[in-house]
């Protein structure tokens, strides 16, 4: 028994695996709040971080504070948590697809929530308001890709994926058509901004919002991670061995649609985090979801926030952030592609 | 486990039937072997035993409970399921897939423990596949695989197990060992149900044969009952000659 287990971690990437990802996301989260246009040494940042809970004397300037806990604080965190949520949500969809090539906007959640954004800018809503919009829209897309599914009884996942391109498409068309008559000088480069996904204007309701969804949406998955397991075997084996294939695949859906949704309506489409982190979780602790699904949560939310620091770093402007996942996620997914085809 | 099949009745269009009052029953810790020509049924039966299907008439009883009231978990706990190959979307270890088949006996959010990892690891050490523990399943060669989806269906416990073509995409000392394996498991106390194709096969191999034509039972029984050139040549409509060579059945083509 003792061999076997140790056999088994062996496999699937070595039992340091997970502690050495979380000691890289921990580093990743200082580095964030550290680096910035307005530096914080590492003992400073500790130090306030830490006056929070013990009597610390201040000897740092209130600049550093206000830094740390008021725009840096929420911007990372809530980008740690939609890192995690998109992660989350492309490992889940990939597997009760039984598709490693499907991303978060397979069932059209993402499309639909951008609508709800352009949708909310168009008319002038409050930030808040467009947030529960785009959030609605993204909801409302993917119930109603499942509700045309259901009529595809005999090949439940083909009618989800033709569904979803359907709605996907659908919602893009509407997009374009709220571009078309947005006002060209004001609200056009606002959505035109947003569409490429931005951490930029996150508020502290963001990270509440994003904490409460992908926190219990992460412990659902997580409930479900040896029925996804078993479900990657495909549907009639999935069946054969007890698990409840419907429940378990929409359950998954709708727990993976909340995530995506919410991260969209509060960052804009950051493309191929959902994608890209996934198969790089797999590369490194194996497909078996009791690990894979820690992993794709560090993994995730550290690879948003890196690249979220990146963006407000690098250059005097922000660069969007979904502009840098893609130029990073992009050539990364194609070596993915050349290691995998070189290796079977 | 005695299965009954029981006046089942079905057709996937609601024209043409695939399924017209078969019926059979199995007996406990029998090697039983299900023969028919393509498109016979076969596949579709599974699919209603398994609970994928509703057949629209008749019942299929397990020790006399009716499947049809039965969820998968209970189902998974009476019945196991060996495909004729298994391609998963992601390529787990062998003892991951083993362990699988422990699922119908634990909760839906639970993951395996220490007792269905001891289950797996007897199964492992049953096929004497123990050595592949750590190697995932899509490295292992054909005959291995099955060897993989005879283990899980064993870590699996059900009495009664159904094998889906079993020795078709494998060598011929493959399809020997598979079906010594499985005559094994029946000396074990299991119940096997197994489709295939292969007359001499289940001739030498099988307790009970079940011919199945036009979507019914067209024979049933021993292979001395059923090892007649006249009753295979009907069956197939192609003339066949069944013999004996050291006491083993052999068939060819009669020209």
């Amino acid at each position: 028994m003792r061999q076997l287990e140790d056999i088994s971690y062996k496999h699937e990437g070595g039992r340091w695996t997970l502690p050495l990802l979380l000691a890289a996301f921990i580093a990743i989260m200082v580095l964030a709040f550290m680096v910035g246009r307005y530096p914080v040494d590492p003992i400073t940042l500790v130090k306030i971080l830490l006056s929070k809970i013990l009597p610390i004397e201040a000897d740092w300037a209130p600049q550093a504070e206000s830094v740390v806990f008021r725009i840096r604080g929420p911007r990372i965190l809530t980008g740690a948590l939609i890192g995690a949520g998109l992660a989350l949500a492309g490992l889940s969809y990939q597997s009760v697809f039984q598709n490693p090539m499907v991303s978060p906007d397979v069932l059209g959640a993402t499309s639909g929530a951008a609508m709800g954004s352009a949708l909310g800018l168009l008319w002038g809503w409050s930030y808040t308001e467009t947030t529960i919009l785009s959030f609605a829209l993204g909801l409302a897309a993917v119930g109603l890709t499942l509700l045309i599914a259901h009529h595809v009884p005999s090949q439940p996942v083909l009618g989800m994926v033709l569904s979803g391109m359907m709605i996907g498409s659908l919602m893009n068309s509407c997009l374009s058509f709220v571009k078309l008559v947005a006002d060209t000088e004001d609200v056009l480069p606002q959505i035109t901004y947003y569409l490429i996904g931005s951490l930029n204007s996150v508020r502290e309701g963001d990270l509440l919002a994003c904490a409460i969804v992908v926190g219990l949406c992460s412990v659902l998955t997580y409930c479900l991670r040896w029925p996804l397991n078993v479900l990657s075997q495909g549907d009639e084996e999935a069946h054969s061995l007890g698990i409840p294939v419907k429940a378990i695949r929409l359950t998954s859906i709708i727990s993976a649609t909340l995530m995506s949704a919410m991260a969209t309506a509060v960052a804009g489409t950051i493309g191929w985090v959902g994608l890209v982190v996934p198969h790089l979780t797999r590369m490194i602790v194996g497909c078996d979801h009791r690990r894979s699904i820690p992993a794709s949560i560090l993994i995730g939310s550290g690879f948003l926030v890196f690249v979220d620091t990146l963006s407000r770093s690098l250059t005097t402007s922000e660069i969007p952030i979904g502009i840098l996942t893609s130029f990073i996620g992009a050539p990364f997914f194609i070596y993915l592609v050349i290691r995998e085809g070189r290796r079977t | 486990m005695s299965l009954a099949v029981n006046d089942i009745h079905f057709s996937y269009d609601g024209r043409r039937p695939v399924l017209d009052g078969l019926s059979f029953s199995l007996e406990d810790g029998t090697f039983n072997v299900m023969l028919g020509r393509n498109g016979a049924g076969k596949t579709t039966l599974f699919r209603i035993i398994l609970g994928i299907l509703k057949a629209q008439e008749g019942c299929v009883s397990v020790n006399g409970a009716d499947l049809a009231g039965m969820g998968a978990r209970e189902r998974a706990r009476r019945i196991a399921y060996i495909p004729q190959e298994s391609h998963p979307s992601f390529s787990y270890s062998v003892l991951t897939t083993v362990l699988m088949g422990t699922s119908a006996s634990i909760s839906t959010l639970a993951s395996p423990g220490v007792a269905e990892m001891k289950r797996a690891q007897d199964a492992l050490e049953r096929f004497s596949i123990s050595h592949l523990a750590h190697r995932r399943v899509d490295s292992l060669s054909g005959g291995e695989r099955q060897l993989v989806l005879c283990a899980r269906a064993l870590a699996q416990d059900a009495p009664l197990l159904l094998f889906d073509e079993p020795t078709s995409k494998l060598d011929w000392a493959n399809q020997v060992h598979s079906l010594d394996n499985i005559k094994s498991l029946t000396s074990d106390g299991h119940t096997a149900l197994v489709a295939m194709h292969d007359i001499v096969q289940a001739l030498n191999w099988a307790d009970n044969i079940i011919l199945i034509k036009d979507g019914r039972t067209w024979a049933e029984g021993s292979p001395d009952k059923v090892a007649d050139s006249d009753l295979l040549s009907g069956f197939y409509s192609t003339p066949i000659k069944v013999g004996r060579l050291d006491g083993q059945y052999i068939c060819m083509p009669r020209h």
